[in-house]
Formats: C-alpha cells, sequence, structure tokens
C-alpha cells in the first residue's frame, strides 16, 4: 500500500469513524439522580449500572415510531427490489435490440435531475390533479379531480416510486457498464441453442453473472433509499414522517433532550438500515435457491405455458423501465409549464393563464443559494479529483494493490447519510468550527469522492500501458508523462468524473443543511424548504432551477470532449 | 571496448522457469535478429533491455550501451528507444508535436530552429506539409514513418524493434520494412529485432538468434 493510500484511508476513515460515534453517543446520556447531566461525551464518570437510557425510553414511547421505522426499512427494500426488477426485464427483453439502447440513453439525463426535483415532477404527474389525472379527465370527462390520496399517504407508494425513479436509472448505468464482461450475447446464444426464449434465456444465464458485479452499489441503493430525507419530506407519509425526517426534526430542535432523542434516533436508523441491509442478504440465498431449482429443472417443454411467461416477462420488460423514465421527463415538462403558469384551472392540460411572477420571484433571491451551490460543488469536485489522482499516481509507479481501496471508498455510502453528517455537525459544535461553506464542502467530499474516484480507476486502468512506455523511451519524465500523455489521454474520463462529482454536491441536501445549519442555502435546500408552501408555480421554479446546473453538468460531460477534440478523431 | 549494445550472459526467469539465456552484441548500423515462437520471453527481453521488467521476472546478466553499464539506469535515462507492433502516436497531438514528444532539447535553440528541423524530418520521410495533421487522418504506412522518424529525433543510442511490422498487411510490410531498416542503417544505431517472422529477419541482414 502507498503512502498515498494509507492517508486517503486516514482522510476517509478517520471523520466516518469519529461521525458515527458523536451521532450515537448522546443517547447514552443520563440525568443523575441529584438532577446534574452525565453526558459521555464530556467526562466518563461511572453510569448508574443496569438502567436504559432515558432518550431510549423516550424513543420507544414515541408515538409512531415502530411505523416511522417500518416505513423506512420498507422504502429500503422495496426501492431496491424494484429498480433491479424493472432494470433486468429491461435488460432481458431488450438485449442487442437498438430501441433498448435508444432508451437507456435517456437514463443518463434522468439520473442527473437532483433527486428532490424528480420527486417533485413525479407529484405533479399522478397528484389528484396531476398531468396524469388531467389526461384522463380530457379523454373521459371528468369535471372534478379523482378523489385518492398519493403524496404523503401512510401507505407511502409515492416514496418508493419517487425513489425508484431516481435508482433504476442509476441501477441500469452500473448493470451497463459491467454487462460487458459477462459475455451477455454468448451466453444468451448457447442458452438458445439449447432450446430457452431469449428472455427466459439471459434471466437464467447472463442476470446471475452480472449480480456480483452490481451488488455493491445496490447496497448503497438499500442504504440510502432507507435513510433519505429530502424525498421522504417531498412525497413521503407525514403522520408519522419516516425516521430520518423525524431525526433531523429532533436533530437542529434547540432543546438537549431533542438532540439526545435524535442520538437514540440515529442509533435505530442505523438499526433499520443494516436490517435492510441483512433482510436483503438473506433473499439473496432464498432467490439464489429458487435459481438452483429452476434451472436444474431442464429445458422446459411445454410450448404454450413457456410462451406465455415469456411474452409476460418481455411486455413487463419492454414497459417499466421507459414508462418510468418518460414520466419524470414528462414531470420535468410539468414543472416548466406549472413555473410559467398562473391560473390552472382543473382539468385543463394546459395553464389557463400564463405568468413569470415566479421567475421574478424566484431571481431576486437566487443569487446566494447559487454562488453557494457552485462554491460548495467546485470545492469538493477539486478535492476529490485531486486526491485520486495523487492515490492513483502513487499506486500506479508503485504497482500496489487497489482492491481494497475502492470496497472502502464505499463507506460513506453504506453509512446513512444522516447519522455520519449528524456526527460530523456535533464534531464541528463541539471543536467550535462554525457552519461554514468550507464546511458544507467537507461533508459534500465524501459523497462526491466513491464516484469521482471509480470513474478515474477505470480510467487508469483501461488506459494502454504502452503510452507511458513510449513516452519513458522517448526520454520523458514521470511527471511529463502524467502531463503531457497520461491527462490529455484521460480527459473524457476527467471530464466525466468532474461533471458526476458536480452533479452530485449540486444535488446534496442533508449535508448542505446540517453541516450549514440553515446558514449556507442551496438551490437545493430553498427548493426543499419550499415543500411546504405547496405553490405549484414557485416549487416547479425552484425544481427547475435546482435540475438546471447538473443538467448542464451533463451536457458538458458530452460535449467538453468533442469540442476539445473536434481536430483529434483518434480521441472520441 | 564496444560502441555498440552488448548483452552479457543475460539470463530471464519466471519464478524457477528459465525463459532464455542469451549473451550477443550489435555494432551501430547493425541489426541483430531474435526469433522464436510466442512465449519464448522475445518481449520480456526487450522488456529488460529497455528497463521495464515486471516484477514478476527475474533477470540476470549485464546490458551495455556504448560501454555503460545500464541495469540500474531508469527507463527514461537509458537513450534506447523502442518500436511497437503499432505506431502508437499520440492521439491528442498533431503530427508535428508527436514528432517534437521526443525532440531532444538543445541549449540555446530556438523554437523556430525546432520547428524547421521537423519540418526536415517530415520531408525525409515524404510527409511534407503535414506537420499539422491529425495523426488519425494519415494512412497505416504514413503513420508508421511518423513513429519512425519520432524515435530517431530522439536520438536513441539504440533502437528495440518489437514485431515491428506484424499489424501490417502484406504490401504495405514490404515497403515500411524496406524503409525501415534503411532508415535504422542511415542512422547509425545498434538495432535489436524480435520477431517469429523469417522474412523480417532476413531483411535486417544481420545476425541470426533463434531461441
Amino acid at each position: 500500500m502507498t503512502w498515498a493510500t494509507r492517508f486517503l484511508f486516514l482522510l476517509l476513515g478517520a471523520p466516518l469513524l469519529v461521525g458515527s460515534v458523536l451521532a450515537l453517543a448522546p443517547a447514552f446520556a443520563y440525568y443523575m439522580p441529584d438532577g446534574s447531566f452525565n453526558d459521555p461525551l464530556n467526562h466518563s464518570s461511572n453510569h448508574p449500572a443496569g438502567l436504559i437510557p432515558p432518550a431510549f425510553v423516550t424513543l420507544v414511547s414515541t408515538p409512531g415510531i415502530a411505523t416511522s421505522a417500518m416505513t423506512s426499512l420498507l422504502a429500503g427494500l422495496l426501492t431496491p427490489a424494484l429498480s433491479l426488477v424493472s432494470v433486468y426485464l429491461f435488460l432481458a427483453a431488450t438485449q442487442t435490440r437498438r430501441a433498448g439502447k435508444l432508451i437507456a440513453q435517456l437514463a443518463a439525463p434522468v439520473l442527473a435531475i437532483p433527486h428532490a426535483a424528480a420527486a417533485f415532477a413525479l407529484a405533479l404527474m399522478l397528484a389528484p390533479t396531476g398531468v396524469a389525472s388531467r389526461l384522463v379527465a380530457t379523454l373521459a370527462g371528468w369535471e372534478l379531480p379523482p378523489d385518492y390520496l398519493f403524496i404523503n399517504h401512510p401507505n407511502s407508494v409515492a416514496l418508493v416510486l419517487g425513489l425508484a425513479l431516481k435508482e433504476a436509472p442509476f441501477v441500469l448505468l452500473v448493470a451497463l457498464a459491467a454487462l460487458p464482461s459477462t459475455d451477455a450475447p454468448r451466453r444468451v446464444a448457447l442458452a438458445r441453442t439449447l432450446g430457452y426464449r431469449p428472455t427466459t434465456a439471459w434471466l437464467l444465464t447472463v442476470a446471475p453473472a452480472l449480480y456480483p458485479l452490481i451488488r455493491l452499489p445496490l447496497f448503497a441503493v438499500i442504504v440510502f433509499a432507507s435513510s433519505t430525507v429530502d424525498v421522504a419530506l417531498i412525497l413521503g407519509p407525514s403522520l408519522p414522517p419516516t425516521l430520518s425526517v423525524r431525526l433531523v426534526e429532533w436533530f437542529v430542535a434547540p432543546e438537549i433532550e431533542q438532540r439526545q432523542l435524535a442520538s437514540a434516533a440515529a442509533l435505530l436508523q442505523l438499526f433499520i438500515s443494516l436490517s435492510a441491509l441483512g433482510i436483503w442478504l438473506l433473499f439473496e440465498r432464498l432467490i439464489a435457491r429458487a435459481y438452483a431449482t429452476i434451472v436444474a429443472r431442464g429445458t422446459p417443454r411445454e410450448a404454450y405455458r413457456v410462451a406465455r411467461f415469456e411474452a409476460v416477462l418481455t411486455a413487463v420488460g419492454n414497459t417499466l423501465l421507459p414508462t418510468s423514465l418518460v414520466l419524470v421527463l414528462m414531470g420535468i415538462a410539468a414543472l416548466c409549464l406549472a413555473s410559467v403558469g398562473g391560473q390552472w384551472r382543473y382539468p385543463a392540460i394546459l395553464p389557463t393563464t400564463w405568468s413569470l411572477q415566479h421567475w421574478s420571484a424566484a431571481l431576486s433571491t437566487w443569487q446566494t443559494p447559487l454562488f453557494n451551490a457552485i462554491a460548495i460543488a467546485l470545492l469538493s469536485v477539486t478535492a476529490a479529483i485531486v486526491l485520486s489522482l495523487v492515490t492513483l499516481e502513487a499506486q500506479a509507479r508503485s504497482r500496489a494493490g487497489t482492491a481494497s481501496l475502492s470496497t472502502f471508498l464505499y463507506l460513506p455510502l453504506l453509512i446513512p447519510q444522516v447519522v455520519f453528517i449528524s456526527g460530523i455537525a456535533v464534531f464541528a459544535e463541539r471543536t467550535r468550527l462554525p457552519p461554514s461553506l468550507l464546511l458544507v464542502a467537507g461533508g459534500h467530499f465524501f459523497f462526491v469522492m466513491p464516484y469521482v474516484y471509480l470513474t478515474l480507476q477505470s480510467g487508469y486502468a483501461r488506459l494502454d500501458s504502452r503510452w507511458l512506455l513510449l513516452a519513458k523511451t522517448l526520454g520523458a519524465s514521470s511527471t511529463v508523462c502524467f502531463w503531457r500523455v497520461r491527462v490529455p489521454l484521460m480527459s473524457t474520463q476527467l471530464i466525466t468524473a468532474a461533471m458526476l462529482g458536480l452533479t452530485i454536491s449540486l444535488s446534496l441536501y442533508l449535508p448542505t443543511q446540517i453541516l450549514g445549519a440553515g446558514r449556507v442555502p442551496t438551490i437545493t435546500t430553498e427548493a426543499i424548504a419550499l415543500v411546504s408552501s405547496g405553490s405549484r408555480g414557485t416549487i416547479g421554479t425552484w425544481a427547475l432551477l435546482q435540475s438546471a446546473l447538473p443538467t448542464l453538468c451533463f451536457m458538458l460531460a458530452l460535449l467538453l470532449p468533442r469540442l476539445i477534440w473536434s481536430k483529434r478523431k483518434g480521441m472520441l | 571496448m564496444n560502441t555498440g549494445l552488448e548483452l552479457q550472459n543475460v539470463s530471464l526467469r519466471v519464478g524457477s522457469r528459465q525463459l532464455l539465456a542469451l549473451s550477443c552484441s550489435v555494432a551501430p548500423g547493425e541489426v541483430i535478429t531474435v526469433m522464436g515462437a510466442s512465449g519464448t520471453g522475445k518481449s520480456t527481453l526487450l522488456a529488460f533491455i529497455a528497463g521495464f521488467l515486471g516484477d514478476a521476472f527475474t533477470a540476470e546478466g549485464k546490458v551495455f550501451l556504448a560501454g555503460k553499464e545500464l541495469n540500474t539506469v531508469p527507463a527514461e535515462q537509458r537513450r534506447i528507444g523502442l518500436l511497437f507492433q503499432d505506431a502508437l502516436l499520440f492521439p491528442h497531438l498533431s503530427v508535428a508535436a508527436n514528432l517534437k514528444f521526443g525532440l531532444v532539447r538543445k541549449v540555446g535553440e530556438s523554437p523556430e530552429a525546432r520547428d524547421s528541423l521537423i519540418k526536415q524530418a517530415l520531408e525525409k520521410i515524404g510527409l511534407a506539409g503535414f506537420g499539422d495533421r491529425d495523426p488519425a487522418s494519415l494512412s497505416g504506412g504514413q503513420q508508421s514513418r511518423v513513429a519512425l522518424m519520432r524515435l530517431l529525433l530522439s536520438e536513441p543510442h539504440a533502437i528495440l524493434l518489437d514485431e515491428p511490422f506484424s499489424n501490417l498487411d502484406m504490401q504495405l510490410r514490404e515497403e515500411i520494412r524496406t524503409f525501415t531498416f534503411d532508415t535504422l542503417r542511415t542512422a547509425n544505431v545498434p538495432a535489436f529485432l524480435v520477431t517469429h517472422d523469417l522474412a523480417d529477419a532476413q531483411a535486417a541482414g544481420g545476425e541470426i538468434i533463434a531461441l
């Protein structure tokens, strides 16, 4: 292991450990019988033995806490399950067809849209007075919106859908990146010569080989979905909200008891997220066993049943994921309409009157949030790129192993954000670090780093080593090799890594809100603060503002390499 | 005292398996050819001479260039040029910038002098006026010629050729082979060719060592 790798381990590991400990420790605080307060963080006087810390008593007796926890657990399991099923069926049904490749290209821009904006878009599509309902009403001649509850319903359908809409494209892109190493076309061809139909053949031969390659990202989806705050605030149930939302409410409350309660809730959140992971692992085993049984039955001969099964799988695969992508993009279009709409009477499909008041209102307050968002994104991404390059370059020169580090880098994605970040906030308070842009950027770094590092790592792995040998035999030093050969030849990956990092940072809500203590507003925190306003126009405007920069980054990632290398065909 | 490239009792091993053992020397302007089927350690031998030997290999013996022992000299200071199977023109640089990449920097030399040097070099390989071109727009034969010229401009004291013609089609192969060996003879540097093609070895016109 090189010194740079060690340094990175420490830089990521120490705050993760300190943050998690500090998030959980206040839960174990006691009031002494004489009324004094015994905080385990301040002095280690002995606790009254055998007593349950009061914060846990309060937590357990909080109304609806079991429902909150259960909602988080279910969201943590159903979101990845729905994402995985839709992606697998899509890949199985489309395989090498051109239509499938075109649809897959829609996934990348959807990935660039922030979670919150996608949640707003979904709400605007599927609410009782939403665009979908208006379309049906126009066709069916309804006068009044249907009476159903979608957003904030206790059954959390909207929450899971909203999360899956964003996570499925992520899983799809991860799966597409891993797919070439599974040798899919040959596996399918072999299974077909043995009598399996194409979709079934893919599911039986490629799916099991692909799964281990996308497993770690799926774990990140599980933890994220079970502990998300922004999407839960917008789409999740309100009576009671998810555990993560309540945790944040308690954490930002001024009373010390609430802070301890938040800490106990953080422990519960950690338990819930780990439980979701544990249950997922259990299902992995059950499904693996079921697979073994199905495969052992051999080639099915009952042509009618096989054909029907194949047809259903193919139909679902062809529609589920494409529909969800189209839903988000239509929702963004609906947000555009809402942002320039005045009155919008039901069941009109377009706003009845038009107005620019939402934009003019937003434009008068957007400068500071926009500046903050860009500054935080640039700081955290620059740090992530520099550190990644230093580490990778040191590894490349010493030929040391890298596998352990890339797994370790997933850690910030496998500990619930809300737990780790609230601990970092406690640390900042204790060390009298005021909430600042720099502190927020530091928090963003942890979530940007894994993606930046993994992108650049694959760039390092893919670069033909002969380029560097050649440069050396022409007399170039290691420094010259890096700047004049490595960096230009990897420019596309560098741009991708930077834009991916910027997109992630620009969309992050929780680290910004908690570490900035509300004093470092960004476009994202402002947009989410408007949830309660309930004004379709205002929300639409801010959701679009929030999506604008990530979308720009996404387009730059595609265009910049083409612009820079327009005269060098070999680079594209 | 030898002014060429000399290998003294070189032996290469992977673990306990011996790949090859040889001693030889090449004088300036000569080409020595090492022939053998794949897996006999030809490319490993070149990596050893150039200074890129991987951790998996153990090497014994000494390499001398113009009488100086090279074993402890880092690759970029050995002044040993390498010609690969592919032309490997840097795709991000123009043809002229590719040639300049290896051009030895001389004290007090003006940029204009360097430019005119590049111009002459391009004329020598029949590509006058190609300096600003994208290397991807050159034909395979043109790319090979630029690669060879880039190598010579770096003023190597010895040149290693790793099956340099095997990725060319038959007709081009003949032409590039003749061009390369003629140029090497004129440049008067010792050259070390590894190949599995007897025609390459014969065209090189020097000693042939079969592994």
